[in-house]
């Protein structure tokens, strides 16, 4: 009987878990099985949910609404270039703050902290103004270079620096290595994970940023996907649905796909960057 | 000789030099510029015929209906957004906190819409939530439900917002609520039922107080993301129908171009909350939250 | 090769002065521990000679020559740290020949140096491994070929064995000492532990709150320690030390000195006292007598007492150590030595 009882819970259990499941996947399956159908079939009732013959077509109409390859590319200079830039500000920015003592250390720390607190969307005004000043605004450069300081990673390199022991460091300065060997061939291999993390962060929030390249760009030339995807609405007319989900499956697929293959890692890296 | 030591002395400050560079030049830097346009009627076009108006335009800000239209919008979406994430995150995270494979994947899939663009989100919900076809509609009605207009009636669609931005948010929060569960030692527990606590209580008493800090993280990290909420607003509804999705950020990005100087005074306005806010979290509860 | 001296140093930290005016030689190819409670300067002027630490003020010398403004890696020095400070990513052919490589050494020289070292030291078939595949007393091993491999005039280690377990701490005290008979280097070894310190020493140099309180051979050290900190630091269990009176000098007398019996001798110190206590250690056997006068720890060869039994703690005049006011060493030649004597015979015998 608790036996039979025990069993009944635990398949409920399942079945409840299950539904949480389909919630939270089923809009991204629905978007894919839209992205296949004909126009007709999208006004269909009740919905469609398998198309009768999956429509190629629509990824070529949806492609050729604007100039996709441009935007793909702007997004792929605009993510790698901030990753790229960011370590390498970073770095020996971390090290500084975790294994020196300076004079003033307290207060341009506590100064990446407040940078950290201080969102774009308050300050993209004053930064737009600098940048057309500047002249760069006709450039990828406004998407980022204000980027180039990740405060968040600072710190969270700072905290991983911190926990390296300091007889390692000291260590290699015995074994006659400069600072820059002992950053380059002891505090990198061993922070991997805290790097990793890191530029994991970046990729996610910079390929998917729409509220900064929406403020910073005026012209086709330079709009990163994200623009390009959320413009087809106007471009495609607001009712032609399947085609604004062929766009949509272009924009996540990738991001989609490395989830899929390395989730752990980006579970993990997720986690580790709410806990620290 | 002392060319060495000034060299020591000087090398953190090189290290950091462009880490500070940049947080300079494009986050302090600007708060001050910010303040600075926010007294000004600011031409765009024509610099020379900017003129200083001292606060006139936060006297507009605070006479303006539309103003705290965006405001309240703003309040109500971060009060919707942070109380049902909490509680939301905080139960499935119990139910989900087991070590399990079937759990983690469960966990994986929830946690998907967070690695995704919210214009992909808002566009798939924005179809979701059409009120003729979508799916949404769909389902209601094949359970016999009043369906709902979603996105398109202005009593409707700041709470279809609120919607997409729980389910886009929670995956990140149960995970880490999952993992702050799973750091609690298993001894602590037994030494409670070996006192013969209930389940009620010692969740309450054991497990609630154990995870605070993360649930506390939560509570400011969400309050500030909330109140800088545009992209769903922007791509779902553009602040419509008749503003009844008009946010903070959104109003200032509205008011942009049109008129600098007044979006200027509102960001200053949405910063003095968002530092208001962050300040009050840590005077009032960082007194309660227990650390180990 | 080379001596280390000490001219004046002060250490200071954050204001809170560690050391003051120090004053210290350290001979050249000798094995010099460094030993003392925790907080007492010990590896603080260990790092001073690495550099890690540089002095605040005086100066240190390597071979004669002062190397206050040399950068850690270029006074030929060589350290063993505690935790072994080994770099994780590298393998432990990487961690031996890291220093080599920057100091430019070329690669045929490095592979033959390297190879030569990890034979010696038994790591020849590990070289290719993570450290992290190794065990404790492996990673000591490359712990002390990256130091040997840099050929360096002067070897220093922070506690190398204290992370180890007892069996293979005492295997490891032999190595050292053979591995520093063969190089001919100038150890300098810091410890808390006196054992260490015993076993391994040319020259032990005590130290507690910064001052140096007695640098010697360990024999010298055991016989005739120098004031009342140095007899007690040494030895276990440590030397009975009695108060003698109004004068305020003190007496003392290691446990091993004593000797126990059922009627009273004729030595300068004799107390009655009852066996609280008895340890039987096999070889030995330890006695804590309580008397009228204090309690005192006997070490006896043969198990004769039982607890509760009634005895006589002698101590030979020989064996008697005595302690000025201040706590210093009263040698035998100095007058008041006679009257502490007496002093003690009258106590005892009176």
């Amino acid at each position: 009987m608790t036996k039979a009882w025990r069993y009944t819970g635990l398949t409920l259990g399942y079945l409840l878990k299950t539904a949480i499941l389909i919630v939270f996947v089923f809009p991204f399956l629905w978007m894919l099985s839209t992205s296949l159908q004909t126009y007709r079939e999208t006004l269909s009732y009740p919905p469609t949910l398998v198309p009768a013959m999956p429509q190629w077509i629509n990824f070529a109409e949806a492609m050729s609404a604007g100039p996709f390859l441009t935007y793909f590319k702007n997004s792929a200079i605009v993510t790698l270039s901030i990753i790229a830039i960011q370590l390498l500000v970073m770095i020996p920015a971390a090290y500084a703050f975790a294994k020196y003592k300076f004079p003033g250390k307290n207060i341009l720390f506590s100064l990446v902290l407040l940078a950290f607190m201080i969102p774009g969307q308050v300050t993209f005004i004053p930064v737009y103004l600098m940048m057309a000043d500047w002249g760069i605004a006709k450039t990828l450069l406004p998407q980022i270079i204000p980027f180039m300081s990740n405060a968040f990673g600072i710190f969270l390199l700072r905290q991983y620096f911190m926990q390296i022991p300091e007889e390692i460091v000291e260590a290699a300065r015995l074994d006659n290595a400069g600072e820059f060997k002992i950053m380059r061939k002891i505090m990198v291999p061993m922070s991997m994970p805290a790097l990793a993390t890191i530029a994991l962060f970046s990729f996610v929030s910079h390929w998917n940023d729409y509220f900064w390249p929406l403020i910073m760009t005026d012209a086709e030339a330079i709009r990163p996907l994200t623009l390009g995807i959320a413009m087809l609405r106007e471009t495609e007319g607001i009712s032609n649905w399947h085609i604004i989900m062929a766009g949509n499956v272009v924009l996540v697929i990738p991001i989609l796909l490395v989830y899929l293959f390395c989730s752990k890692q980006i579970v993990k890296a997720f986690v580790y960057s709410g806990i620290k | 000789m002392d060319k060495q030591r000034l060299g020591e002395t000087l090398r953190p400050y090189l290290m950091i030099a462009p880490a500070m560079a940049g947080i300079f030049l494009f986050v302090l830097y600007p708060v001050v510029f910010l303040g600075y346009l926010s007294l000004y009627d600011y031409n765009l076009m024509n610099k020379a015929k900017s003129k200083f108006i001292g606060f006139d335009n936060f006297a507009e800000i605070f006479s303006r209906e539309d103003f705290y239209k965006s405001l309240s919008n703003t309040v109500f979406y971060t009060a919707g957004v942070v109380i049902l994430t909490l509680l939301l995150s905080l139960l499935l995270a119990v139910w989900l906190g087991k070590k399990s494979k079937f759990n983690v994947f469960v966990q994986a899939g929830i946690f998907t819409p967070h690695v995704v663009s919210i214009v992909s989100i808002a566009l798939v919900w924005l179809w979701m939530m059409e009120p003729n076809l979508g799916f949404l509609n769909y389902v209601l009605k094949a359970f016999g439900l009043p369906t709902s207009e979603w996105l398109q009636s202005s009593k409707s669609a700041l709470m279809s917002v609120i919607l997409v931005s729980v389910w886009q948010g929670i995956g990140y929060y149960v995970l880490i609520l999952v993992a702050a569960l799973q750091s609690i030692s298993p001894s602590i527990y037994e030494a409670a039922a070996l006192d013969n606590a209930s389940k009620l209580r010692t969740f309450w008493k054991i497990t609630l107080p154990m995870i605070s800090p993360q649930l506390f993280f939560i509570l400011v990290i969400m309050t500030i993301g909330s109140f800088k909420v545009f992209d769903t607003v922007k791509v779902m509804t553009g602040g419509g129908p008749n503003n009844a999705t008009n946010t903070l950020v959104y109003y200032i990005y509205e008011n942009r171009t049109t008129n600098i100087g007044y979006a200027s005074a509102t960001g200053v306005v949405l910063m003095a909350i968002i530092a208001l806010l962050t300040f009050v979290y840590f005077r009032l509860l960082s007194r309660k939250v227990h650390y180990q | 090769m080379a001596s280390i001296a000490f001219k004046r140093v002060s250490k200071a930290f954050d204001k809170h002065e560690v050391i003051k005016d120090l004053d210290l030689t350290i001979e050249d190819g000798k094995f010099t521990v460094l030993v003392g409670p925790s907080g007492c300067g010990k590896t603080t002027l260990l790092r001073m000679i690495a550099g890690l630490d540089p002095q605040t003020s005086g100066s240190v010398l390597i071979g004669g020559k002062d190397v206050s403004r040399i950068a850690p890696g270029k006074r030929g020095v060589a350290m063993v740290f505690q935790n072994y400070a080994i770099y994780p990513t590298m393998s432990v052919r990487e961690n031996i020949e890291f220093g080599l490589v920057n100091n430019k050494v070329r690669k045929a020289e490095r592979e033959e140096l390297v190879e030569g070292i990890s034979k010696a030291v038994g790591l020849y078939e590990y070289l290719e491994r993570k450290p992290s595949t190794l065990s404790g007393g492996q990673r000591q091993r490359v712990a002390l070929a990256r130091a040997m491999v840099k050929k360096p005039s002067v070897f220093l280690m922070d506690e190398p064995l204290s992370n180890l377990d007892a069996k293979l701490r005492v295997q490891m005290r032999i190595e050292l000492i053979e591995l520093h008979k063969k190089l001919g280097a100038t150890f300098v070894y810091v410890t808390h532990d006196q054992v260490e310190a015993m076993s391994m020493a040319d020259t032990i140099v005590l130290m507690n709150k910064g001052v140096i309180q007695q640098e010697a051979p360990p024999d010298e050290m055991y016989r005739r320690p120098s004031n009342r900190f140095t007899a007690q630091f040494i030895g276990t269990p440590p030397m009975n030390v009695g108060e003698l009176g109004e004068s305020g000098s003190l007496f003392g007398f290691r446990p091993e000195s004593a000797v126990l019996s059922e009627a009273q001798g004729d030595e300068p110190f004799s107390v009655r006292g009852v066996i609280a206590t008895r340890e039987m250690l096999g070889s030995e056997t330890i006695y804590q007598v309580r008397s009228g006068s204090g309690n005192y720890m006997v070490k006896c060869s043969e198990d004769l007492f039982a607890a509760g039994q009634e005895v006589y703690v002698g101590v030979p005049a020989a064996k008697l150590h005595f302690f000025g006011e201040d706590e210093r060493r009263i040698d035998e030649k100095e007058s008041s030595y006679g009257k502490c004597m007496e002093a003690l015979r009258g106590r005892s015998h009176g």
